[in-house]
C-alpha cells in the first residue's frame, strides 16, 4: 500500500514525466528516422492487411530494413496508428506512453530492491527528469518497449518470491516478451533469471511449484524465438552488429587481412581471437567512462563536442557517493545491483561501434538507483555539517541542478535538432511531400538515396518515406511487382537509384 | 678485487637484478621492432634511440624499488618496480626517450633525496639538486597547452552561434558560455584520470598509435584491493596522497587531455597500489581470493603473450600505416 503523500508525489512526477515525454513529440527529434518510418509503415500494413510490408502474415520478426526487428513494438504501434493515423505522433506514442508509465513502475521496482521509500522516491524523481529516459521515450524505436517489459518482468520476479502464483505467470510472460521486444534482453534476460535464481535460491527453494510454473511458461513462450534464432533470420541483427565487425578492431587492431599473410608464428596469439577478447574488455570498461556517463553519451550533438551524457553532470557526486555506500555499507540486494549492471552492459559491449545509449539502456534503472542512494547520502552528510556549510552545500547543489536542467533543455531544443538533423533524415519528409503533390505531372520520379553532407555514408531509404507519407496502400505494395536489385528499386512511379550529377557535389 | 657472484647476492640485490634485466629485455624487445623506423619521421619529441631505454629502463624501476622499500615494504617496492619494467606504457615512452620519462626520473631522484635514508646530508642534498635539475630540463611537460585545443574553441563558437540564432539567446548567454564549457571539459577530463579503462585498456593509445594496454588488465583486481590499503594509510601518508593529486595536473592541462605521456609521472602510484593489492592477495588464503588470483594470473599471462606477439607483428604495421600523425602528448 502506498500512502496518500507518496501517491500525490507520484502523480506529480507522472505529470512532469508526461510533459517532458509528450510535449512537441512530433517535432523533436527533428524528423522520423529510417527505423521509425519503417516501423510505422509495418504497423500500418499489419493494421490494414494482417501482413507486414513484405506480405508476411503476422510475423514474429519483421524484415523491415533487412535487420529483422523484434515484433512487440511494431504490434504496439498498430492501435496507435489506428487511433492517431500514420504520422509522427502515432509512431512515437507507444514509447512516450510506456516511458511515462515507467515512472510509477520504477518506483515500485526501486522500493522492492532498496526496501526504502526514501531511496525509491528520490530515484523516481531522478528517473522522471532523466535525459536518457526522456530521449528514449521520445523516439519510435524498440528500446523503451524492451526496457519496460524487462522491468515489469523483474518486478514480478521479485514479487514471485513472496507473493501469489500469478506473479510467476506475469514474470514469465513479461520477461519472455522482453526477448521479443529488443535485442539486448535476448542475452540479458536468460542470464539475469539464472543469477536471480542463484542469488535467491534460499527463498525460491521453498516455492518450487511457482518456480516451475515460471520456468515452463517462460520456455514455452520463447521456443518460437529460439527456433527462429537458430534456424531463421532472427539472428541477422546480432550478426550485423557483433563486435567482430567493429571497424576499429578490424582495421586498426587485428588487421584481419594480414592474418592470412604469414602472421602465424605464434599462432594462437596472433590470430586475433585473444585480441578480440581483450578488445571486448576495453569496450566493456569504456561504458564506465565519464565521457559516456556524463558528457556525450546520448550523442545528441556532433562527436568531439560537448553534449549530454546518459546522466546529468550534477549526478557525478551522488553517483560516486552511492557507489561508495553500496561498496562499504550493507544494502539490500546489493549483489544483484552489481550483477544487473554487469549483465546490462554485456550485450552492449559485444556489439560494434562506440558506446551506445540504446544498447546499454538496461542498466538505466540501476544507475539511477545508485544516484538516488547517493543523493540521500549527500543530504545526510550535509545534515551533519554546521548550518552555514549546510546552506552553502544545498545552495551550490541546487544551482548546479537548475543550471544542468536548463543546459539539457537547450541541448535538446536548440543544438540537437541542428546538429543531428541529418542522422534523423531531416528534409526527406519535405522532399517526399513535394513529390507526392506533383506526382501526377511526371511519368517517373527518381530518388537518389545518397543524401546530405555526410553522404554517401548515411543510409537513406526514400521508398519507406514515400510509403509512409503517402499512406501507400499496403495491399498494393505487397502485390506490386517491384523491379530492382541492390542499386535500383522501383514501385509505382518511383525509382530509387543513384543519379549521376555530372560531378556536382550535393 | 672481489668478483661479483650471483650466489653472493642477498635477496634484495637478486630482485634488483631480476627487475633490471626484465626491464632492459622488454625494452630491447620493443626497440627491436620499432627501431627500424627512422627517427626523423617522428616529431622531434620522440626519438627511438638507445639512451632512453637504457637510462630510464635502468634507473626508474631501481628508484621505484628503493622508494617503495623505504616507504612501504620490500615486497611492494619489488612488485611496483617489476610492474614498471613490464608495463607497455612506461616501456614505449622509455624507448622513445620521452621527456615525461625524464621528468619522472627527476621526480624519483628528488624524492629519494627527500626521504630520510641513513646517508650523509651532503648526499641527500646532491640528490635533491640533481632531481631538481632534471625536472627543470624536462619542465616542458608542465606547459599549460589546453587552450591550444582547437576542438574546444570550435565547439564554443559553434554552440554560441546556434544559440544566438535561436529564441533562447538570452538564456543561452547565462547557461552556456565559454567558462561553463571549459569547466565541463575540465571536470570530465579530470574524472577520466580515475577510471579503470584509462590504465588497464588501450582506451587512449600510447604515443598515438599503440594498442597495447598501459598496464595488463589482470592487474585491475589487485589494484582495486590495493586502493583500500591507501585509505588505511591515509593518516600516515595524508600529505603524500594529497601531493599525488598534483601529478595529474600536467596531463589535465595538456592540449589533448588526457595525455598518456604526461600521465606516466603518475604511474608509480598505480604500481605501488597494485603492489599493495598483490601483497594482500598473496597473504590472504580465503578461497574466493585464491580463485580470483588464479583467474587474474591466467589473464595476465595470456595478455602478456598477446601483447608480445602484437608488438612483434602488428605494432610495426600500425606505425607504418599511421606514420605518427598524432602524437599523444
Amino acid at each position: 500500500m502506498i500512502t496518500k503523500k507518496v501517491f500525490l508525489i507520484l502523480l506529480f512526477l507522472i505529470l512532469i514525466g508526461g510533459l517532458t515525454r509528450f510535449v512537441g513529440l512530433e517535432k523533436n527529434p527533428p524528423s522520423l528516422n529510417i527505423d521509425e518510418v519503417s516501423n510505422g509503415y509495418d504497423a500500418y500494413s499489419i493494421l490494414k492487411t494482417d501482413k507486414d510490408q513484405y506480405g508476411n502474415f503476422l510475423p514474429l520478426s519483421f524484415k523491415s530494413l533487412g535487420d529483422y526487428k523484434p515484433p512487440v513494438f511494431i504490434y504496439l504501434l498498430v492501435p496507435s496508428v489506428a487511433v492517431f493515423g500514420l504520422n509522427e505522433f502515432s509512431v512515437r506514442f507507444p514509447s512516450a506512453f510506456l516511458g511515462t508509465l515507467s515512472i510509477p513502475l520504477f518506483y515500485f521496482l526501486f522500493l522492492q530492491i532498496s526496501k526504502s521509500k526514501r531511496y525509491a522516491l528520490i530515484s523516481t524523481i531522478l528517473l522522471s527528469i532523466s535525459a536518457w529516459h526522456i530521449f528514449i521515450s521520445r523516439v519510435g524505436w524498440d528500446y523503451m518497449t524492451g526496457l519496460f517489459m524487462t522491468m515489469v518482468g523483474i518486478y514480478s520476479l521479485f514479487k514471485m518470491k513472496e507473493g501469489r502464483w500469478y506473479w510467476a505467470l506475469a514474470a514469465s510472460i513479461f520477461l519472455a516478451l522482453s526477448v521479443y521486444s529488443y535485442q539486448a534482453p535476448r542475452l540479458f534476460t536468460p542470464l539475469f533469471i539464472l543469477f536471480f535464481i542463484k542469488v535467491y535460491w534460499n527463498d525460491l527453494k521453498n516455492r518450487k511449484r511457482k518456480l516451475t510454473l515460471f520456468i515452463i511458461t517462460f520456455l514455452i513462450i520463447i521456443i518460437p524465438f529460439i527456433f527462429s534464432f537458430l534456424f531463421g533470420l532472427d539472428k541477422t541483427r546480432a550478426q550485423m552488429t557483433f563486435i567482430t565487425k567493429d571497424i576499429e578492431f578490424v582495421r586498426n587492431i587485428a588487421f584481419t587481412p594480414l592474418n592470412n599473410e604469414g602472421m602465424n608464428r605464434f599462432n594462437i596469439f596472433t590470430n586475433g581471437t585473444f585480441l578480440l577478447f581483450f578488445y571486448w574488455i576495453r569496450k566493456f570498461l569504456a561504458y564506465l567512462q565519464p565521457t559516456f556517463l556524463f558528457s556525450t553519451g546520448l550523442s545528441l550533438t556532433r562527436s568531439g563536442t560537448l553534449g549530454l551524457g546518459v546522466m546529468y553532470l550534477f549526478e557525478i557526486p551522488p553517483f560516486i557517493l552511492g557507489l561508495v555506500k553500496l561498496l562499504k555499507d550493507p544494502f539490500p540486494n546489493k549483489n544483484l545491483i552489481f550483477i544487473w549492471i554487469f549483465l546490462g552492459l554485456l550485450p552492449a559491449s559485444l556489439t560494434q561501434n562506440e558506446q551506445h545509449y540504446g544498447r546499454s539502456l538496461l542498466i538505466l534503472p540501476m544507475v539511477i538507483l545508485i544516484s538516488g542512494i547517493g543523493v540521500v547520502s549527500f543530504f545526510q552528510i550535509l545534515n551533519n555539517l554546521r548550518s552555514i556549510f549546510r546552506f552553502i552545500g544545498i545552495s551550490f547543489f541546487s544551482i548546479l541542478v537548475v543550471w544542468n536542467l536548463l543546459y539539457a533543455f537547450l541541448i535538446f531544443s536548440v543544438h540537437f535538432p541542428i546538429q543531428r538533423e541529418e542522422d534523423f533524415m531531416g528534409g526527406t519528409k519535405t522532399a517526399v511531400l513535394y513529390v507526392l503533390d506533383h506526382k501526377n505531372q511526371y511519368d517517373e520520379i527518381v530518388f537518389d538515396p545518397v543524401r546530405g553532407i555526410q553522404g554517401p555514408y548515411i543510409v537513406s531509404v526514400p521508398d519507406e518515406y514515400i510509403l509512409f507519407y503517402s499512406n501507400y496502400a499496403p495491399t498494393l505494395y505487397q502485390e506490386e511487382l517491384k523491379v530492382g536489385n541492390k542499386s535500383v528499386f522501383r514501385f509505382d512511379k518511383f525509382t530509387i537509384r543513384g543519379i549521376d550529377w555530372g560531378g556536382r557535389s550535393l | 678485487m672481489t668478483r661479483i657472484r650471483i650466489s653472493n647476492l642477498n635477496k634484495v640485490e637478486l630482485w634488483l637484478l631480476l627487475v633490471v634485466i626484465t626491464s632492459l629485455l622488454f625494452r630491447a624487445y620493443v626497440l627491436k621492432y620499432l627501431y627500424p623506423f627512422p627517427s626523423e619521421e617522428i616529431l622531434t619529441i620522440y626519438k627511438f634511440n638507445l639512451w632512453g631505454f637504457v637510462v630510464f629502463g635502468l634507473l626508474n624501476p631501481l628508484l621505484i624499488l628503493v622508494i617503495g622499500r623505504r616507504i612501504f615494504s620490500l615486497k611492494v617496492g619489488i612488485i611496483a618496480a617489476f610492474l614498471y619494467s613490464i608495463s607497455p606504457w612506461t616501456t614505449y615512452l622509455d624507448v622513445a626517450g620521452s621527456i615525461a620519462s625524464l621528468f619522472l626520473l627527476g621526480l624519483l631522484v628528488g624524492f629519494t633525496g627527500i626521504l630520510k635514508f641513513k646517508r650523509s646530508l651532503l648526499f641527500r642534498v646532491m640528490l635533491i639538486f640533481l632531481g631538481f635539475m632534471i625536472l627543470l630540463s624536462s619542465s616542458d611537460i608542465l606547459k599549460f597547452t589546453i587552450f591550444k585545443n582547437v576542438g574546444i574553441i570550435n565547439t564554443v563558437n559553434q554552440f554560441r552561434g546556434e544559440m544566438n540564432d535561436s529564441s533562447y539567446a538570452l538564456l543561452g548567454k547565462i547557461v552556456e558560455n565559454r567558462y561553463v564549457y571549459i569547466l565541463q571539459y575540465f571536470s570530465i577530463n579530470f574524472l577520466r584520470h580515475f577510471t579503470p579503462a584509462t590504465y588497464f585498456t588501450p582506451e587512449n593509445k600510447i604515443m598515438g598509435f599503440s594498442f597495447s594496454p598501459p598496464i595488463l588488465f589482470g592487474f585491475l583486481f589487485p589494484f582495486i584491493i590495493g586502493l583500500k590499503s591507501w585509505f588505511s594509510l591515509w593518516k600516515k601518508y595524508g600529505l603524500i596522497l594529497f601531493l599525488i593529486f598534483l601529478l595529474f595536473i600536467p596531463s589535465l592541462v595538456s592540449e589533448n587531455s588526457l595525455s598518456m605521456s604526461r600521465l606516466v609521472i603518475f604511474s608509480p602510484v598505480i604500481f605501488y597500489t597494485i603492489g599493495f593489492g598483490v601483497d594482500k592477495i598473496l597473504t590472504t588464503p580465503h578461497k574466493y581470493m585464491v580463485l580470483l588470483k588464479n583467474i587474474f594470473l591466467v589473464l595476465i599471462i595470456l595478455q602478456a603473450l598477446v601483447v608480445l606477439s602484437d608488438i612483434a607483428f602488428r605494432e610495426p604495421v600500425r606505425i607504418d600505416m599511421l606514420r605518427f600523425p598524432m602524437l599523444n602528448r
